[in-house]
């Protein structure tokens, strides 16, 4: 009786994680795994737990969202941008749908040989790369957007006199912003991956300097808590997101 | 009919003209002729319906006088000045007015829409104003609701408050009313009704609601498809104010509905 309502809510999926980590840990345990580099779980939780006292994760973690943060932000404003630019003018779409159709398949990482060349090893050339790979999806839900706005709301607001720039700005925009939120909250997934990879390809901080570094020195756990932050953060960001969409996006 | 008049007596400048209006759609094999040659004019303050079967073009030539699609030639002249734009002075009602009214504004903002953009009045007047409509189409107390907590008739109370509070001349309604309840049209006509005798409003009012045309209005101009798409131009005289009780039953409102349907479904055979 009593599971067969546990069942109907989010505990048994919080549950199925707790067995799974047991399974884990009894695997090491009984000497069903001796690879070294599966330690036992809760020796990765303690060494997690010390990270985060230390504050050698807080900090990792910081560099590498506030790396994110500027990319994703500089992208989510040229997306949102060009995106309702493209939308709406003809003119703008003609122009630059070719380039967008051309270089949105690249992925992104393929521009890392360039972007050391042309940016260094420091911060400049990962927020390039977070900006590079996250700009597409806001554009291209954004686009879309635009594009699926009733006429109907066009014209009411031509019957009412307004010119191009205040259709786009109080009735196009504002009837994208869904849209506009999707891309957003695909480009932030897309943004950590993308933080993470140019953390392992040059950097001296960050949580993807921390994870590689862990591996070169054979700190099998701390790898893995490393890993382990990763998949809360991109939790939590997650979750934040959809609670500030549902406050915007409340009709 | 002894009321069936063709033109207006012509005054040296009429109110609204629409002169010789012509409309295609497509082109080549699939060009369709919408509207050939349609001419009439309206006096201010009047009411005037333009009835139709549906395809007839009624809802284009509503259209085109709002100036939201261009004709393909001929014009429309408000007061003279020949309508290439929205003029200020006019305002279309959509049919769609679940699409027209903004999900993502309250009554009071959907209200205050067309006031913020022509600056006329002061953030304070706007606010006063959207009190004073709110309260004018009767949601009052539902100031800071959203469109979908609203029913149709309701949001078609606001998409009406909306229009009215920039203060134009000429209202342009196209079938407003098809899409809600009996109950609810029959409330909304005597909203517009009141409406337009109070603020001396020039209406013109799309329908094919024969009874909806002649309880409206006092003139009905009846479409049908092209070519010679006006097939009848006729004046609806019964007093004001109308009464969903007894102008039905007076004998002249059931023998303007007699003539009118007789023309439409005329009109209709002779596809």
């Amino acid at each position: 009786m009593k599971i067969a309502k546990l069942a109907r809510t989010r505990f048994i999926g919080v549950l199925l994680i707790v067995l799974l980590a047991l399974c884990w840990e009894l695997a090491v345990r009984t000497g069903f795994s001796t690879s070294p580099s599966i330690p036992p779980m809760s020796r990765i939780f303690a060494e997690w737990g010390k990270l985060i006292v230390s504050g050698i994760i807080p900090a990792q973690l910081g560099a590498s969202l506030y790396r994110m943060f500027i990319g994703y932000c500089i992208a989510s404003a040229l997306g949102v941008g060009i995106g309702l630019l493209m939308g709406y003018f003809r003119f703008v779409d003609n122009l630059l749908e070719p380039l967008v159709e051309l270089l949105r398949p690249v992925p992104t990482p393929s521009y890392i040989p360039i972007a050391i060349l042309l940016l260094g090893l420091g911060t400049e050339m990962k927020v390039f790369l977070i900006a590079a790979a996250t700009f597409f999806p806001v554009l291209l839900n954004t686009y879309s957007g635009v594009k699926q706005v009733d006429p109907v709301q066009i014209d009411t607001g031509r019957t009412f006199c307004l010119g191009p720039a205040e259709i786009l700005w109080k009735i196009i925009l504002p009837a994208t912003v869904p849209q506009i939120f999707t891309g957003l909250r695909i480009s932030l997934g897309i943004g950590l991956i993308m933080v993470v990879i140019s953390e392992m390809v040059a950097a001296n901080s960050g949580i993807g300097y921390f994870i590689l570094q862990a591996q070169r020195t054979f700190e099998v756990s701390q790898m893995y808590a490393g890993i382990f932050t990763l998949g809360l953060v991109g939790y939590f960001l997650n979750f934040v997101f959809v609670r500030i969409e549902k406050k915007i996006v409340h009709w | 009919m002894q009321h069936a008049t063709q033109a207006e007596a012509a005054p040296q400048r009429p109110f609204l003209r629409i002169r010789d209006v012509r409309k295609n759609f497509g082109s080549g094999e699939h060009r369709r002729n919408v509207l050939s040659g349609v001419d009439f004019s309206i006096r201010r303050g009047s009411f005037v319906s333009l009835l139709g079967a549906s395809g007839c073009g009624k809802s284009t030539l509503l259209q085109i006088i709002a100036g939201l699609q261009k004709p393909d030639a001929g014009a429309v002249e408000l007061e003279g000045r020949q309508v290439d734009a929205p003029p200020f002075q006019m305002l279309y009602l959509f049919q769609q007015y679940t699409k027209s009214i903004f999900p993502w504004r309250s009554v009071r903002g959907n209200i205050a829409f067309g006031m913020e953009s022509r600056k006329k009045w002061s953030k304070q007047e706007i606010a006063r104003r959207c009190d004073e409509l709110i309260e004018l189409v009767g949601l009052k107390d539902y100031g800071d609701y959203y469109p979908r907590q609203l029913s149709g008739g309701m949001q078609q109370r606001v998409a009406i408050a909306r229009a009215l509070a920039c203060e134009p001349d000429v209202l342009l309604m196209d079938e407003p009313f098809s899409a809600v309840d009996a109950m609810t049209r029959s409330s909304l006509q005597d909203l517009v009704l009141r409406l337009w005798s109070s603020l001396g409003l020039t209406i013109l009012f799309v329908t094919h609601d024969v009874a909806e045309a002649v309880y409206l209005s006092d003139r009905v101009v009846v479409l049908r498809k092209s070519p010679d798409n006006v097939a009848l131009d006729m004046r609806i005289e019964l007093p004001y104010p109308r009464d969903h009780l007894l102008t039905p039953e007076m004998p002249a409102f059931l023998q303007y509905r007699h003539r009118l349907y007789e023309e439409i479904h005329h009109a209709e055979a002779a596809r």
